[in-house]
């Protein structure tokens, strides 16, 4: 797979996406994955999804969003994790790679 | 700055009874200010948050809440906690229109943006532990809970 861009989304856009996405580069480098993460505040999504292929959210977004969403605290919280990490994966593969 | 600085007896309260999550913040709040952690409007700043982005997580048995806010509130760090006596309903984090009790509140109050992210994420880590935290949701010795909390997220 080519290198995927995720956008890590919470309620602030600070310090709780970015444990998430910290812990989202360790978990998928271990698969092999390679990706990118940004992050922003559930409130500035909309304007943040050009080349994103998926959403990491541990919060609601907005149901209009045309990026696939994985809703999820197993990054926050340990509990789930691997089921989590295999949503993710599995979406991921499904979009295809960057060009 | 290393986390034990940030867990300090003086701000671990335990089996404490509220009636509403807001008397906790409030409870939690008040003893930050007090002690100088945080601004005045520290407390409603944290109330404007949790009623706009909850924290409460669902970890099964014992769960848990991290109310915060922006970091332009607070003076220095610290970590205000509190075990509810009797859990108390807080909004999901991922679902805010589900409610969870909650047993243990920690009140975030950190200043710099790195160490923000840190402290959370080794706080957040212990979290996956059901026997920690199970352990200190037993615990009525505030000594022991800041013993255990220090060993668990250094």
């Amino acid at each position: 797979m080519l290198r995927k861009r995720i956008l890590v989304v919470c309620g602030t856009g600070i310090a709780t996406s970015t444990v998430v996405a910290r812990k989202l580069e360790e978990k998928l480098e271990e698969k092999g994955i390679d990706i990118e993460t940004r992050q922003c505040k559930v409130a500035e999504v909309e304007g943040m999804l050009e080349k994103v292929d998926l959403i990491v959210a541990t919060t609601p977004v907005p149901d209009n969003i045309k990026v696939p969403v994985v809703r999820t605290l197993a990054f926050l919280t340990g509990i789930g994790e691997d089921e989590a990490i295999e949503e993710i994966t599995k979406k991921l593969k499904k979009r295809g790679g960057n060009e | 700055m290393v986390f034990k600085e940030i867990v300090k007896e003086e701000l671990i309260f335990v089996q404490k009874s509220f009636k509403e999550n807001s008397d906790v913040i409030k409870f939690l709040s008040e003893e930050l200010r007090e002690r100088s952690f945080v601004k005045e409007s520290f407390c409603d700043a944290v109330l404007e948050r949790e009623k706009k982005h909850p924290t409460g997580l669902y970890l099964g048995k014992i769960n848990v809440a991290i109310p915060h806010a922006d970091i332009k509130y607070v003076n220095k760090p610290g970590m205000a906690v509190a075990t509810l006596q009797k859990p108390i309903s807080f909004r999901k984090m991922d679902d805010p229109t589900l409610t969870i009790p909650v047993h243990i509140v920690f009140l975030l109050a950190l200043v710099d943006p790195n160490e923000y992210v840190k402290f959370l994420s080794s706080l957040t880590r212990s979290f996956s532990d059901e026997s920690f935290i199970s352990l200190i949701y037993s615990l009525n010795d505030t000594e022991r809970f800041v013993k255990s909390i220090r060993k668990m997220i250094k």
